[in-house]
């Protein structure tokens, strides 16, 4: 075997253990659920196939349809969510006076399990919690409510929750990005008078272009997938729907319900949203690249 | 575009991985075995988590009593996340086999074991007439809620729902303390005079939507007959009936002129409610009667001078008004692939004994489904008010525990709604029958 040949072989076989892992632990798993989508199924006893039922059933769920709505609006929250982790790490990159301290504490919030941060904020956000003892002290006791536990605040307040606990890894990304890019060209930028939103805009964007496409498409995916816990531990969904996301509902359909066939029609749904979007996603932010 | 196209299987894969794994469908069952050699018995159970109090001290001790009786016999009690118990246990059920899983499994009275009885062992063999006659609360452990049905499980505890007042709080909002309020009305007066004094009416636990759920079920003995219930389950009758609808019009009320502390939307039920309670912040409790949130627990902290007990304030005269509602206590079943069914029977029968049932109200403070416990043994005075009334038969089984458990949580969601503003009374209820219309519908297309 040529040189060459035993290279290939050798990463290859390397390759090997993460490729089984993969096969067993994911793609045979979403294979059966996509079987299972399509039968009426309990844990239990043997699945009854019904064919398309659980998908048409689907298009009229109406808690679907407000679960749907609730993870589009997480993401539409995502440049919010990418902004500002992306001016934090701008501004620890100047290396300002305490830089170290603040990418340490910003980062703190991501090492924390979501349990531990939504108990955490549930204890804060409490109608007689120190968020809303503090801005009576303040004078804004106007603004004070029952965070979580009015339907028109809940969920709004679950993405700002959301926004502590991720901003914190986003800024060690982007961190990582500006580190890669030339000192130079910002410096250039500068002495040709970029300043502000324009210096942001025109260099920074552009030069970190793949690091916020990577992270952005992260945000998407995360904001359909890794919430869970969150929901769990705030709001449980509620009050009433208002905080309730595709993936809680597909928790309740598969583990309270019994309804696996269908809580497997909804992750298959859930995969066919996520997917459509990460796929323009990527389309938009890779346009003109050839 | 090689890597656009191998990162779009990587999110792929991730997002379907998300969905419930299927695991084999197979329900591995084998028939009996005779026992006779050595043998192990696996018990599930919520309670175990604490060995050193309350119940879980009172099986420890049940399971070393069998092992000394049953020398062959050696108990494996497992204590299992009380949060995710059924999850855990639908995982078992689909993995388990002779060789692995429970024999013997805790579940609650009513839906939770009607639903999961594909996992179960019928227990007509083993049931006998004088065992059956002395255990109360079969009506939510037997095949359509019957009690004369095929059992599944074994009551073994009591569990209820009542108000708990503070007769402090009364006092200081100038009631009497020996007179709590029996009517609607005066209910939603002394609701109004605990506002006059700084405090508020009712501590309400309502993050979870079981408050409402226990409302409900404490008031439904008002405007509805058994035989309505017995209706409502078999979808003869409407979850937009009026006499549903008066029930949640109380609730409505009760949230639109005040009576519930701050936040209680986004309250615990357990513990936090019952913690505002036990602190004075509110006047009333619809607390239940063993386990926790109860007169011992209240008592205790309270001191039981200053705790009263009372029923649903009647807003509706009829022969049941003043009933109060049992069940969602523990029971025990045999699973279905356990190779030991007799013996799994003869340890759930032990614990249900009538020595253990006298046991679990002097040693646990709550109350035994086997009614043969010496009631002279109770001092306290709000524990003999509820022996009092449970021996009047002054009880009936809970309404919501015989709904199916998707028409459970559509309730309590939809109540949320009602009690934020974000629906009717009407409009919440018409989704509570849509739920329970595609239950059945489905459940006939099953069979």
């Amino acid at each position: 075997m040529s040189r060459r040949g035993r290279a290939a072989l050798m990463g290859y076989l390397f390759l090997t253990p993460a490729c089984l892992l993969l096969i067993t632990f994911r793609l045979i798993p979403a294979a059966s659920a996509v079987r299972h989508a399509f039968t009426e199924w309990n844990g239990v006893e043997p699945p009854r196939s019904v064919g398309l039922a659980n998908f048409g059933e689907l298009l009229h769920d109406p808690i679907f349809r407000t679960a749907v709505r609730n993870n589009l609006t997480l993401v539409i929250a995502v440049p919010l969510w990418l902004l500002v982790s992306l001016v934090l790490a701008l501004l620890i990159h100047q290396d300002l006076p305490g830089s170290r301290f603040f990418r340490a504490a910003f980062f703190l919030p991501s090492v924390l399990s979501p349990v531990i941060v939504g108990t955490l904020f549930t204890a804060l956000l409490r109608e007689t919690g120190p968020v809303n003892g503090l801005l009576k002290l303040v004078g804004l006791g106007g603004l004070a409510r029952e965070w979580l536990g009015d339907p028109q605040a809940a969920l709004p307040t679950m993405v700002l929750v959301m926004l502590w606990c991720v901003f914190g890894m986003g800024v060690i990304v982007f961190l990582a990005g500006l580190a890669a890019v030339p000192r130079e060209i910002f410096e250039a930028a500068r002495i040709d008078g970029a300043q502000g939103w324009s210096f942001l805009v025109y260099i920074v964007i552009p030069s970190l272009r793949y690091v916020i496409e990577f992270w952005g498409v992260n945000l998407v995916v995360w904001s359909f997938t890794s919430l869970f816990a969150f929901v769990f531990v705030m709001t449980g969904g509620g009050p009433g729907y208002a905080t309730m996301l595709v993936e809680y509902q597909l928790y309740l359909q598969a583990f309270q319900f019994d309804r696996m066939g269908y809580a497997c029609a909804l992750g298959s749904a859930l995969f066919m949203v996520v997917f459509g979007i990460v796929l323009l996603q990527i389309r938009l932010m890779t346009r003109g690249d050839d | 575009m090689n890597r656009l196209a191998l990162a779009l299987l990587l999110v792929a894969a991730l997002v379907v991985a998300g969905c419930p794994k299927p695991t084999p469908t197979e329900t591995k069952t084998t028939a009996a075995t005779p026992s006779t050699g050595p043998m192990t018995l696996t018990v599930w159970d919520w309670h175990a988590a604490d060995p050193s109090k309350g119940v879980g001290l009172w099986l420890t001790n049940i399971d070393r009593e069998f092992e000394r009786a049953n020398p062959k016999v050696k108990i494996n009690h497992v204590a299992q996340s009380h949060t995710e118990y059924y999850e855990i246990f639908k995982a078992a059920a689909a993995a388990a086999s002779p060789e692995r899983g429970p024999d013997v499994v805790m579940l609650h009275q009513g839906s939770r074991i009607l639903d999961n009885t594909p996992s179960l062992t019928p227990l007509t063999d083993y049931v006998t007439p004088d065992f059956r006659k002395k255990i109360v609360g079969w009506e939510v452990t037997c095949e359509g809620y019957d009690p004369n049905g095929t059992p599944w499980a074994v009551p073994i505890a009591v569990q209820g729902l009542v108000w708990y007042y503070n007769r402090t709080l009364l006092k200081q909002a100038g009631l009497d303390p020996n007179k709590p309020p029996t009517t609607w009305k005066d209910f939603l007066a002394a609701c109004d005079a605990m506002k006059g004094v700084g405090k508020a009416g009712i501590a309400v636990g309502e993050k979870e939507g079981f408050w409402s759920d226990w409302f409900i079920n404490s008031a439904y003995f008002q405007t509805m007959t058994p035989q309505d219930k017995v209706d409502l389950v078999a979808g003869k009758m409407k979850w937009t009936d009026p006499k549903i609808v008066a029930i949640l019009e109380r609730l409505k009320e009760l949230s639109d002129r005040g009576c519930f502390q701050k936040g209680a939307m986004s309250t615990p039920l357990f513990p936090d409610a019952g913690e505002a309670f036990m602190r004075g912040e509110a006047a009333f409790f619809l607390g239940l009667i063993s386990d926790v949130a109860h007169w011992k627990e209240f008592g205790e902290m309270m001191g039981p001078e200053n705790l009263g007990i009372m029923t649903c304030p009647v807003f509706q005269e009829g022969p049941n008004s003043t009933k109060f509602p049992t069940g969602g206590a523990f029971a025990y079943a045999v699973t279905k692939w356990s190779p030991h069914p007799k013996e799994a029977f003869d340890y759930i029968a032990f614990v249900a004994n009538d020595e253990h049932a006298t046991t679990f109200l002097t040693d646990v403070g709550s109350f035994p489904a086997n009614q043969t416990y010496d009631r002279a043994l109770i001092s306290d005075p709000n524990a003999k008010t509820i022996a009092g009334w449970l021996a009047e038969n002054r009880t009936g089984p809970q309404m919501t525990d015989m709904a199916a458990t998707e028409v459970g949580e559509t309730l309590r969601r939809e109540c949320q709604r009602v009690l934020t503003g974000q629906t009717t009374v009407q409009a919440a209820l018409a989704a509570v029958r849509k739920t329970a219309e595609e239950v059945a519908a489905r459940k006939r297309a099953g069979s």
